[in-house]
């Protein structure tokens, strides 16, 4: 009776998979970094990271489709970047009459807007590929064996250890709500409740799950100082990045070097 | 005359492919009480999520006071159960005693004063009346194991499911439960590693292990059957 869904890794036998963690990660965070530095409206260079980034789907055997689905999780965020297609100024493409105001979209502003929404759609795919395609501990030890401070992995560790076990706690909490909402057959009442009724019981049930957390968070603390932990969690260290592998990273590195270079050129 | 409980042929699989409970058949005549036991992950509290629809079976089907359990019918099928889950931490969500046990009650849309009615006769139940306005996150494990059969009992089910009811209780709380079990007129089926609470309470006993029934009869049979109890990690203290 757990939550398994919220775990994205998928194993499978790919060259992507077997790719060292650090390795992956360097160059995930290196792909997002390019496509946050190309200018907007350089149409062929987000072609270019595009079918970059298919390769790596293909050849990660986790298919296009999965990564995808997955990949749409970036469609709220993109609301975000909505005013700019109002605020940039510019020729006015058309105009939104909302009460007394008056709303002009630009071509700059759609411009902009358009290469933000593939931009943040790209990063989201390889941040897809890369969670789906490197169990979470070997991402943890990747990001501490690259420099990332200690503390900031500890505590993304135990979110990620103890997502888990709250969500688990939620579905157990909405089961037994879900267990208790019934009403006999023929009742001569409405049944279900009022909204502000519901909206209490649903309050009551965060508020539980939060202090719940708070109680948890403590207890963890306690066990963990009984076992000597000090501030910092230790590991045994990693064996070093192979020859060729490191020659993949500094190519790929460059590759995305390179297509940054073409985009303020373009 | 219907049976109180009826489960067919029920199998039922998780997303991932796991089998939890397979091929499972099961009848529990109006106010007989059974207990369920079986070692951990023999799939008895899958079985007890699909007796109000909470998990639908894969194949087979379950009826309860003779309404088929499925979708359309799962208002009538929650009223008519009531499942006590194990954690009592998970079955009271309010912030207070009342609040929980009137859940039931408002959410059928009652009158408030049938409500509050239902409420005192529940807790009165479970010998805790003087607790409507605690707070449930500060009660002992033996309080809030009552609480949370009171929040079902307010609801004035037919049929009860416990889901170890007994465990993590101190002798004088777990003997108070026994008492208030004995006293509970409903129909009931509880699962439980507590033996001699076994003894005590159920004339019937069906033991799951790996998904299925292996063993359905008179208590006395099954626990004095060393063969079987050791086969299926179970001891009679």
């Amino acid at each position: 009776m757990h939550v398994h869904f919220l775990d994205p890794y998928r194993h499978r036998a790919s060259p992507v998979h077997r790719l060292d963690p650090r390795v992956k990660l360097l160059l995930a965070v290196g792909f997002i970094f390019a496509t946050a530095l190309t200018p907007p409206g350089a149409w062929p260079v987000y072609i270019l990271l595009f079918s970059l980034l298919l390769a790596v789907e293909i050849l990660s055997d986790l298919g296009v489709g999965y990564v995808l689905k997955r990949s749409m999780l970036a469609l709220p965020f993109m609301l975000a970047a909505i005013p700019i297609l109002f605020t940039l100024p510019g020729d006015a493409l058309a105009t939104l009459h909302i009460g007394p105001w008056e709303l002009a979209i630009s071509s700059e502003g759609l411009e902009r807007f358009i290469s933000i929404a593939i931009k943040s759609w790209l990063s989201v795919q390889m941040a897809v590929v890369l969670a789906s395609s490197t169990p979470f501990p070997d991402l943890l030890g990747a990001m501490r064996a690259v420099g990332i401070p200690r503390l900031l992995v500890a505590v993304v560790g135990l979110m990620w250890r103890y997502l888990f076990v709250l969500v688990d706690e939620a579905l157990r909490l909405m089961r037994a709500r879900e267990s208790r909402s019934g009403y006999p057959a023929g009742s001569p009442y409405r049944h279900g409740g009022t909204l502000g009724w519901r909206a209490r019981v649903t309050g009551g049930m965060a508020g539980n799950l939060f202090m719940r957390s708070f109680d948890r968070g403590d207890r963890i603390y306690a066990a963990m100082a009984a076992r000597g932990y000090d501030g910092e969690v230790r590991h045994l260290p990693l064996p070093p990045v192979t020859g060729g592998q490191r020659v993949l990273l500094a190519g790929g590195l460059s590759v995305l070097g390179l297509l940054v270079l073409l985009s303020y050129l373009l | 005359m219907h049976h109180t409980l009826e489960i067919e042929d029920l199998t039922f699989a998780y997303p991932d492919g796991h089998l939890a409970v397979s091929d499972v058949s099961l009848s529990i005549a109006p106010g007989e009480k059974v207990a369920l036991v079986g070692p951990n992950g023999a799939g008895k509290s899958t079985l007890m999520l699909q007796l109000n629809g909470i998990l639908r079976a894969t194949a087979g089907r379950v009826r309860v006071c003779g309404i088929e359990v499925k979708e359309e019918n799962f208002g009538p099928v929650r009223a008519a159960v009531g499942l006590v889950f194990q954690n009592p931490d998970d079955q009271l969500f309010s912030p207070t005693v009342f609040d929980d046990v009137a859940f039931g009650p408002i959410y059928q849309g009652l009158p408030p004063e049938q409500v509050r009615e239902r409420v005192e006769r529940a807790l009165t139940a479970v010998r805790m009346q003087d607790y409507a306005e605690r707070v449930s996150h500060h009660l002992s494990m033996g309080e809030k194991k009552r609480i949370a059969i009171a929040t079902v009992l307010a609801m004035e089910p037919e049929i009860l499911v416990l889901d170890e009811p007994s465990a993590g209780l101190d002798p004088r709380a777990r003997r108070s439960l026994i008492n208030l079990l004995r006293e509970l007129p409903q129909t009931m089926l509880t699962a439980t590693h507590d033996m001699r609470l076994v003894q005590e309470l159920f004339s019937r006993t069906v033991v799951m292990d790996g998904g299925r029934i292996v063993a359905n009869g008179a208590t006395e049979a099954i626990l004095s059957d060393d063969e079987l109890m050791d086969a299926h990690g179970l001891e009679v203290y």
